[in-house]
């Protein structure tokens, strides 16, 4: 397997490694696109995005892991209204170099948090990929998300009185008049109670999904449980938008020990197995006879 | 800024350069020499900063990852230090090709300062100076802290040895208990140069030390303050 170090882009070039299938393997004609998770330069959380590259390359795949403008290797490109739409404008300037410099039509794009959201972001916008792996992307509560958040708790012995020390506490604790306020900005809301993550509201990202379905778009969506406590089981997301009919195109691994960034090693080979065979599964593999 | 691939052919290591701006060069040379695991990934982006300062004050950079770190080739099952610390000499070959510098500082940040120790007594002559960013020169230290960080992230313990979310392999684990570069700190007398504030063998996240506390706090080290006090440290008088 080679690497080789790239620049994208004329102005401030992003920086970039591309890894080669070896030659006995072949290229498939489908590329992968591996973006930063955060401000984590492009080996990714753990090394993920270096282990991910050589494993899918090694299948076939040639694989890209660049840093984003301002990030990591790649220089800044000044002030931008929009750093997340930046993000995607980035992600689909080192989508059409993959695309160009490695003999390939389709891209799979593969991101961690920021990343996964940029990652679907970009699918809406280029019909060049034909697949994401969203690893701890977007996440909304359901109904049973705060049974099982709540409700083994609320059995227990003196868990309602509890909860209503704490509504004065937080009445105190949200510096705010309120009742409302506080329950959306203080220290038990619903943010607090995500993880403190930002999300942009569920109509918008349902009409992202749901276009991305309607596109039949396969997408490869992976959780931790262990961690921020805003996903805690399989089928979550989906239940989060029943709207949406993403019957086989959404396959959900929901990892109940791992923490955010999968940072137990364990855990992360088995991320990356399913990561492999999802690819199988889907048919990037499939290209390789065609061509 | 030069990114790059050196070494051997089957397995090279990545690298970034960065040319002294100054034309004609002064001869000043830096290796840079990476912390482990986590710390590396958290120090990356202060580093760069590091690096171009150090460049446009007119001093040859060379920054890069370790075998199975990182950009560079390698899987973290065959990572040692032994293999580290004759990959901190390629580096200084290397950085000797591109600048023509003869001899080279280390700047060794964590456990990179023990294995900058480790090179320089290998390359006696051709190391100017290494200066330290909270250096670990005890591994047996290392290794407790390393392990109580570890059970700190995963208290219901993990099936694989690992540090941090990184594989960290049996044969690291002993050459660390036999670690001890203390002595070379002593030896080097003027020649080591520990950063403002630096803390030797921090033996806790929350212990004294700007990059353990910045560890801490998760703030990537990009405070100015303590930028400035390694640069400080890292001033073209001391390389």
């Amino acid at each position: 397997m080679k690497e080789r170090i790239v620049s994208i882009g004329e102005q401030a070039p992003m920086s970039g490694i591309l890894t080669d299938p070896p030659r006995a393997v072949g290229n498939t004609g489908t590329g992968v696109l591996l973006l930063n998770a955060g401000v984590l330069h492009r080996v990714g959380a753990n090394r993920l995005n270096v282990t991910v590259a050589r494993s899918l390359a090694a299948l076939g795949l040639p694989a890209l892991r660049f840093d984003a403008s301002g990030i990591g290797e790649s220089p800044p490109r000044g002030p931008r209204n929009s750093p997340h739409r930046a993000e995607v404008a980035d992600t689909l300037e080192a989508l059409d170099f993959l695309i160009k410099s490695s003999n390939v039509e389709r891209v799979v794009l593969v991101g961690l948090c920021s990343g996964a959201e940029t990652a679907l972001l970009a699918a809406a916008a280029d019909r060049r990929v034909a697949g994401v792996v969203a690893i701890e992307g977007y996440a909304y509560p359901t109904r049973q998300f705060w049974i099982r958040r709540y409700g083994s708790r609320m059995l227990r012995p003196g868990a309602w009185k509890r909860v209503w020390e704490s509504r004065r506490l937080l009445r105190r604790l949200g510096n705010s008049t309120d009742d409302a306020d506080a329950w959306r900005d203080g220290p038990f809301s619903l943010r607090a109670a995500l993880g403190g993550r930002r999300l942009p509201p569920q109509e918008q990202t349902q009409a992202l999904l749901g276009e991305l379905v309607a596109r039949q778009l396969p997408i490869f969506a992976a959780y931790a449980g262990g961690d921020h406590h805003y996903y805690n089981y399989t089928g979550q997301l989906r239940a989060a938008f029943p709207a949406i009919r993403f019957g086989k195109l959404l396959e959900v691994l929901y990892e109940p020990r791992a923490d955010h960034t999968f940072s137990d090693t364990a855990i992360r080979r088995r991320l990356v197995g399913h990561i492999e065979a999802w690819v199988r599964t889907r048919g990037f593999l499939e290209a390789q006879q065609r061509r | 800024m030069i990114p790059l691939h050196f070494g051997e052919s089957s397995a090279p290591l990545f690298g970034v350069y960065h040319p002294a701006s100054r034309a004609g060069g002064s001869q000043k040379a830096v290796v840079v020499c990476n912390a482990f695991g986590a710390e590396y990934m958290v120090s990356h982006y202060a580093l760069r900063r590091v690096a171009q300062s150090l460049a446009a004050a007119g001093v040859d950079v060379l920054r890069f990852d370790y075998f199975g770190t990182g950009d560079s080739f390698g899987e973290p099952e065959e990572m040692s230090l032994a293999r580290w610390q004759s990959d901190i000499v390629m580096a200084m070959d290397e950085l000797r090709d591109l600048s023509g510098a003869e001899q080279a500082s280390l700047f060794g940040v964590r456990l990179g300062a023990a294995l900058a120790c480790r090179a320089a007594s290998v390359e006696p002559d051709r190391v100017t100076r290494i200066v330290a960013w909270d250096p670990v020169l005890s591994g047996d230290g290392y290794l407790a802290w390393l392990d109580w960080a570890e059970a700190a992230l995963h208290p219901r313990g993990s099936v694989e040895p690992q540090a941090l979310g990184h594989v960290l392999p049996d044969i690291v684990r002993r050459e660390l208990r036999t670690l001890d570069e203390r002595a070379s700190m002593e030896r080097l007398g003027s020649r080591f140069v520990r950063t403002k504030g630096s803390a030797v063998d921090a033996p806790r996240p929350d212990a004294d030390g700007p990059f353990e506390r910045s560890l801490a706090t998760g703030n990537l080290i990009v405070d100015p303050v303590v930028l400035h006090d390694v640069l400080d440290a890292l001033g073209v008088s001391n390389l």
